[in-house]
């Protein structure tokens, strides 16, 4: 390798270059923040007219799934890589027992000198190891501790390959499910069926808990049933299913009001709309109200979901022109013009969220070392101490002021 | 139940009254040093950590959970993080004019969870987990230990446009070293607080990150506070610089809990 190269290298291994890498991964997270994500590209030309081609260009419209954040998430990790390998050789050597440091006795020197008996007997309690020499000892602890920056690196490596994992290999659905009713999720045959869906309630009518029964097979042989609720998902052959959301949904009648003839019956969610076409009319089922009241700015709202007083908000439109908005009980009639326009049967519905993601363990032993890494480095740091010439000094590159005031206020003490 | 919600704003309203008063006599204290005033002031802010302690104790039993599920109760329990950092410290130190520097956030953050609405609420859904206890309980603990290192911070920053004799502390190096250690603690619960939060996520809502403007400020305080500590372990990066990132880090602390909620829309909005 010549020189050019070896700087290089060395630059992209240094603790310069994983700060600078930092600091730009904070800015550009703080720029997905603040700029809404994920809208089509014509928004950002409307609403930013300046600088709209900038914001594509540089892919802040998709920040922390862009190719850029990516690699400088790559960047950064294999900075840490380098890094934490570059120390690595040094560490492992100053954990060695009997490594002392050289810079000890530059240390804080303590202002009373303790009788070396008195200093010896506290360090012994405290575990220290101990090598006494000709005009004193020397005594150390924590030597390991070097150790803790290399394991928290080593944590946050995992958490950064665990993001890789997730964005390469994870899998994830989503299904709005009726009671009893089934479907395949993916190619292995994996049918999903809702047995039941329900919610507790607490005393002033807002909701406890939404749960699902369900069953998930793969085969005759092969099924498990089990009921999740939020925080509580189950889990099969990899795959996570959540508790993810709720709605109701209700069925529309249109019946030919001379004849009574059902002319259409559909089941319609909340939002939604049908045009029916013999009469150029579109239904808007404007929302359910399970327990209908009339809010402050006159629109109706649900006390809760608990169907006491069921209403169904409708919204009519004939030729694209409004024809009129309707509140109505279930089975209660509009009549349009030849038609009788009914709501009734409102059943919940719930939406179950499936995931599979083969890089949550991978984070989990990031997670775990990590914190391991954290707490060797911030409280099992190396001590040192000499007591050489009737005069103790301490050392200890993290946390020099505390450890020599410990030290001080205890053999001042005794 | 009346009664326990009529004590609960009868304690919260004292130990806010008495944190003014501390800050107050704190700030006497470091004009003129009077040791008799320092004592007092610590006295106050004990009686007013108490009294607080109280509040949120009597909003537990009342609502059947640690108060932890609303920005009110977090202001609450943040503002009582911030007094027991102060509380430990001191009792360690024994530096008492910290306590003009800190207390003045602990009041402000409670005068925050003052303007906001006290109701009780059952918890959603998503919140009905023991990782609330955890994730929170560590939020406290970190944001107040940040709290009190901006103050220290501050002090620094004072001290060392000032000639030795006028010092707030004797020697600048040792709030140097002290918002090192109290940042050392704060940035290891703050990194409690994430992890616990991404296996909680992961429970909730199948993801244990997903970009939630919450999520990335709380990432992106974690970054500011892990630049300062390498520069200050591996550059020995000390003083000035050092104390005015102990500032800019609680300033993003403080845009992650309150900033984020008013300005940025998140899964956390309860929070």
């Amino acid at each position: 390798m010549n020189n050019r190269v070896k700087q290089i290298v060395r630059f992209l291994i240094s603790l310069k270059f994983g700060i600078i890498l930092l600091i730009i991964i904070a800015l550009y997270s703080v720029i997905g923040t603040v700029l809404p994500q994920h809208m089509p590209d014509e928004i950002y030309l409307q609403r930013y007219p300046s600088y709209g081609q900038l914001i594509l260009a540089l892919s802040l419209n998709r920040v922390y799934s862009s190719v850029i954040f990516t690699s400088l998430l790559v960047l950064f990790g294999l900075n840490l890589l380098g890094c934490t390998v570059k120390s690595l050789r040094g560490q492992l050597k100053q954990a060695r027992k009997g490594f002392f440091p050289k810079t000890a006795l530059i240390g804080e020197q303590m202002e009373n000198s303790p009788d070396q008996a008195d200093a010896l007997a506290y360090f012994k309690y405290r575990k220290y190891q101990v090598e006494k020499h000709d005009r004193g000892f020397r005594a150390a602890k924590y030597r390991w501790g070097v150790l803790g920056p290399a394991v928290t690196h080593a944590g946050i490596i995992f958490v950064l390959a665990a993001g890789i994992i997730s964005s390469a290999a994870s899998r994830e659905g989503f299904v709005n499910l009726l009671p009893g009713q089934e479907v395949t999720l993916d190619e292995r045959g994996i049918a999903l069926r809702l047995d039941d869906f329900y919610m507790t309630f607490l005393e002033n009518g807002s909701v406890e808990q939404y749960f699902s029964d369900l069953t998930v097979s793969s085969g005759p042989d092969d099924q498990r049933s089990e009921t999740i609720w939020v925080n509580r998902p189950m889990q099969y052959r990899g795959i996570n299913f959540y508790q993810a959301s709720f709605g109701w949904v209700s069925s529309l009648v249109i019946r030919d009001a001379e004849t009574g003839e059902t002319r259409t019956q559909r089941q319609m969610q909340d939002g939604q709309d049908f045009f029916f076409q013999p009469g150029h009319l579109t239904v808007v089922l404007y929302g359910f109200f399970p327990e209908l009241a009339i809010g402050h700015n006159q629109q109706p709202v649900s006390l809760s979901h608990r169907q006491k007083n069921p209403h169904y908000g409708v919204v009519l439109y004939e030729f694209n022109r409004l024809a009129g908005t309707y509140i109505i009980g279930p089975g209660e009639v509009i009549r349009h013009g030849d038609w009788e326009i009914t709501f009734s049967h409102s059943t919940l519905y719930t939406g179950i969220l499936f995931r599979s993601d083969p890089s949550y363990p991978v984070a989990l032993i990031g997670f775990i070392v990590l914190m391991l890494g954290m707490l060797i480095s911030f409280y099992c740091y190396p001590r040192f101490a000499e007591y050489s010439d009737g005069a103790l000094h301490t050392w200890s590159r993290k946390n020099g002021w505390v450890f020599h005031r410990t030290v001080s206020r205890h053999l001042d003490q005794s | 139940m009346d009664s326990i919600i009529y004590f609960e704003n009868l304690t919260f309203n004292a130990a806010f009254i008495l944190y003014i008063a501390s800050s107050l006599l704190f700030f006497v204290y470091t004009a003129k040093l009077s040791e008799k005033t320092g004592k007092t002031a610590v006295l106050l802010t004990l009686g007013g950590f108490i009294l607080h302690t109280a509040a949120l104790t009597l909003r537990t039993i009342e609502a059947g959970r640690l108060p932890f599920s609303n920005q009110f109760e977090f202001a609450a329990s943040f503002a009582w993080g911030i007094v027991l950092s102060f509380l430990v410290l001191h009792r360690i130190y024994r530096f008492t004019a910290i306590g003009a520097f800190v207390q003045p956030l602990a009041f402000l953050v409670m005068g925050y969870a003052s303007m906001q609405s006290r109701a009780i609420r059952p918890l959603m859904p998503a919140l009905q987990s023991h990782w609330l206890t955890v994730h929170v309980g560590t939020a406290v603990l970190s944001y107040g230990a940040f709290a009190l290192a901006c103050g220290i911070a501050v002090i620094y920053l004072i001290d060392s446009r000032r000639e030795a004799g006028r010092r707030i502390l004797k020697h600048p190096e040792v709030s140097d070293m002290l918002s090192y250690r109290v940042i050392v603690f704060g940035f290891f619960m703050l990194t409690v607080v994430i992890i616990s939060g991404a296996i909680w996520a992961q429970q909730a809502w199948s993801r244990y990150w997903a970009w939630d403007p919450k999520e990335t400020w709380s990432l992106i305080t974690w970054i500011i506070y892990a630049v300062y500590l390498h520069l200050r372990i591996r550059r020995n990066w000390k003083g000035k610089a050092a104390a005015w990132f102990a500032v800019i880090g609680f300033i993003s602390v403080l845009f992650t809990f309150i900033g984020v909620n008013v300005l940025l829309p998140s899964i956390h909005s309860y929070a």
